[in-house]
């Protein structure tokens, strides 16, 4: 075994670091319009109609119109008036009221189809004054729903991996997740030694990660909130690619325990492993399908890399990627039948996707030079993934249509390999109206 | 065209494996690793020990060491092996991008490092494989393992024990240069010995 051991400063309990910055860099022109008007605010809070309006638009489908243009400003749905609306071409109109109680905050919202004159959702969602921007994003996450049928994933959270001092002698490594928005960052690791491919449990408060505290990549398992952790897979040779199971009970990953690295799949609870693959290639970067039957990988056996996937019962397995020399990293998509990948175009890498049957061709998502590690939103409408830009490693969202896009950028260090949170469960309440 | 490189390659490689097994060495040594080519006739001898020094005081030219003082990249105390005139080697190896092959140019210096392996025993050498940003990270895990273990290959077949040989790799989380050109990606291309 390797004998280098170097120092890791564990944190037991997560604590808010800086935030990422929002910046974006494409928007959609066939976006509908849509009017978030200020809402009814008592003094001393601050303002939520602004936070839900960001993240309409950063959904890629919703081009918000200023408030100084509106002509009204209702705040409750006695006080719309759908003409006001429709002359400036606008297609929904979300209203809504905070109140406060002690230190209880309860918003109140509506949403409306300005052509159809109806409502299409209202509700209430309730928290204390320290949830103000967690209640927003739940409201932002109702009305989407309402209009689009589509759960929103505001309310989500995004992990990723901050390196301070890249290239330099003393390079540290921080986990962090914070809300889908950038904000609200909280450090959940920090290491002298690089810390890799983070990942969710299905349950949004488990997480896997590698770690290389003691020398070599090992797998940890680590409960976000309690802060406990536990080395799963330390094998000799690497121990990588942890990705959850569908239903939590599993664990995929890539171990080179036996000379070169293979898929094991390891039951959580009695930590047993079976060995998926037997192949002298690379076989590494596992993920399940949403059946919980087959694995999605990436292996050089052909002679580059490919993505394969394989029964895990009968180990029959099929190539999946034929165009281009370079196919990595796959994730699939919450529809459960197209893919996410790293696809090489001449000498640049791009994050695509396309049909798992190979029923299509590949829909090519991001423009940059070095695109790579891309995690998707649990309800299928955005993508996340990493890149460099102006020498620094950052984070880019893209809508899964391509449209919009924006960075996350940080002001310390070098971002990457981001994981989004699968739907998370909440302490606020929500009553349908 | 291909048959014709890997043809060369291979002899190359034949050569460095004869070479390595006795050239710098004693042949035969029952502890020696044991290695399937047989040993060549020809065998180098050692070179001669310096002759006493008759008079203390008179400075004498010292044999030059088998290993200098060191860091590692990240800048902990490791022993550098020396070639015949005591000059310290590159322990650093550099690779073509998505391969794993030891360039020929290298084997003289691989041999070198061997050697100094062979003769002291109780040396042993952590290998650590690394690549350029390019690719996924995951891929570029296994491939620094595979460059580490190409390396590490080398080596023992030049006489050194697995026992003293540690395999690592960092795929490209640790570069050594952050640029994104094609110069800071050969840099960052490499496996490094490092020897305790």
């Amino acid at each position: 075994m390797n004998r280098v051991t170097l120092g890791l400063f564990l944190l037991l309990v997560t604590f808010p670091v800086l935030s990422l910055e929002i910046v974006i860099t494409q928007g959609n022109d066939k976006a509908s319009k849509i009017a978030v008007v200020p809402f009814g605010t008592p003094e001393g809070v601050k303002d939520m109609a602004s936070i839900v309006e960001f993240d309409l638009y950063r959904s890629g489908q919703f081009a918000p119109i200023a408030a100084e243009d509106m002509l009204s400003l209702p705040q409750i749905p006695t006080e719309v008036n759908f003409r006001d609306w429709r002359v400036l071409g606008v297609d929904y109109v979300v209203i809504g009221q905070i109140e406060k109680e002690e230190d209880e905050l309860t918003a109140t919202f509506y949403a409306f189809d300005v052509s159809l004159e109806r409502k299409l959702v209202a509700g209430k969602v309730t928290g204390v004054s320290s949830q103000h921007r967690e209640i927003a994003h739940m409201v932002a996450d109702k009305v989407f729903e309402g209009i689009t049928d589509i759960p929103g994933a505001f309310s989500t959270k995004i992990m990723y991996v901050l390196v301070e001092g890249r290239g330099t002698a003393t390079p540290s490594w921080r986990l962090e997740i914070a809300d889908s928005d950038g904000q609200n960052a909280q450090r959940v690791l920090e290491s002298l030694q690089p810390i890799m491919s983070p990942t969710w449990a299905p349950d949004g408060e488990t997480i896997a990660y590698v770690s290389f505290e003691t020398g070599t990549p090992n797998i940890v398992v680590h409960e976000i909130y309690s802060g406990e952790r536990e080395v799963v897979a330390a094998f000799e040779g690497i121990n990588s690619s942890p990705e959850f199971s569908p239903d939590g009970k599993r664990l995929v990953m890539s171990l080179s325990r036996d000379g070169n690295p293979e898929i094991y799949v390891m039951d959580v609870a009695s930590r047993k492993f079976k060995r998926i693959t037997t192949h002298r290639a690379i076989d590494t970067e596992p993920v399940w399908t949403l059946d919980g039957k087959e694995i999605v990988f990436m292996s050089d056996r052909s002679g580059n890399p490919q993505i394969y996937r394989i029964n895990i019962e009968s180990l029959n397995s099929k190539r999946l990627t034929y165009q281009g020399d370079y196919n990595a990293r796959p994730r699939i998509l919450p529809d459960g039948k197209h893919m996410l990948f790293v696809h090489r175009i001449d000498r640049t890498y791009h994050i695509v996707w396309t049909a798992l049957d190979n029923s299509g061709d590949n829909i090519v998502l991001t423009k940059n030079v070095l695109d790579e590690s891309p995690s998707v939103a649990p309800n299928g409408s955005m993508i996340i993934f990493a890149t460099k830009e102006q020498g620094k490693g950052i984070l880019g969202i893209v809508s899964v249509d391509g449209q919009v896009e924006f960075r996350l950028p940080s002001s310390e260090g070098d971002v990457q390999e981001p994981a989004w949170s699968p739907f998370l469960s909440t302490t606020l309440t929500f009553q349908q109206l | 065209m291909e048959a014709k490189k890997l043809t060369t390659w291979l002899l190359l490689g034949v050569l460095a494996v004869l070479l390595s097994s006795c050239a710098f060495l004693p042949c035969g040594s029952e502890t020696d690793t044991v290695i399937d080519t047989p040993a060549p006739e020809v065998v180098a001898p050692p070179p001669p020990p310096p002759p006493p020094p008759e008079l203390p005081s008179d400075p004498e030219p010292e044999e030059p060491p088998d290993f200098v003082a060191g860091t590692d990249e990240e800048g902990n105390e490791v022993l550098v092996p020396t070639d015949d005139d005591g000059q310290a080697i590159n322990t650093t190896f550099n690779f073509e991008f998505d391969k794993s092959d030891i360039s020929t140019a290298d084997f003289t210096r691989l041999q070198q490092i061997a050697r100094r392996l062979v003769e002291h025993r109780d040396r042993s050498a952590t290998i650590s494989g690394h690549c350029d940003e390019r690719g996924t990270r995951e891929y570029n895990l296994a491939l620094g393992e595979r460059r580490a273990k190409a390396v590490a290959d080398f080596l023992m077949s030049a006489g050194v024990r697995e026992s003293q040989i540690t395999t690592a790799t960092f795929g490209e989380e640790v570069p050594l240069d952050t640029a994104s050109t094609e110069a800071a990606w050969a840099k960052n291309r490499r496996a490094v010995i490092d020897i305790r």
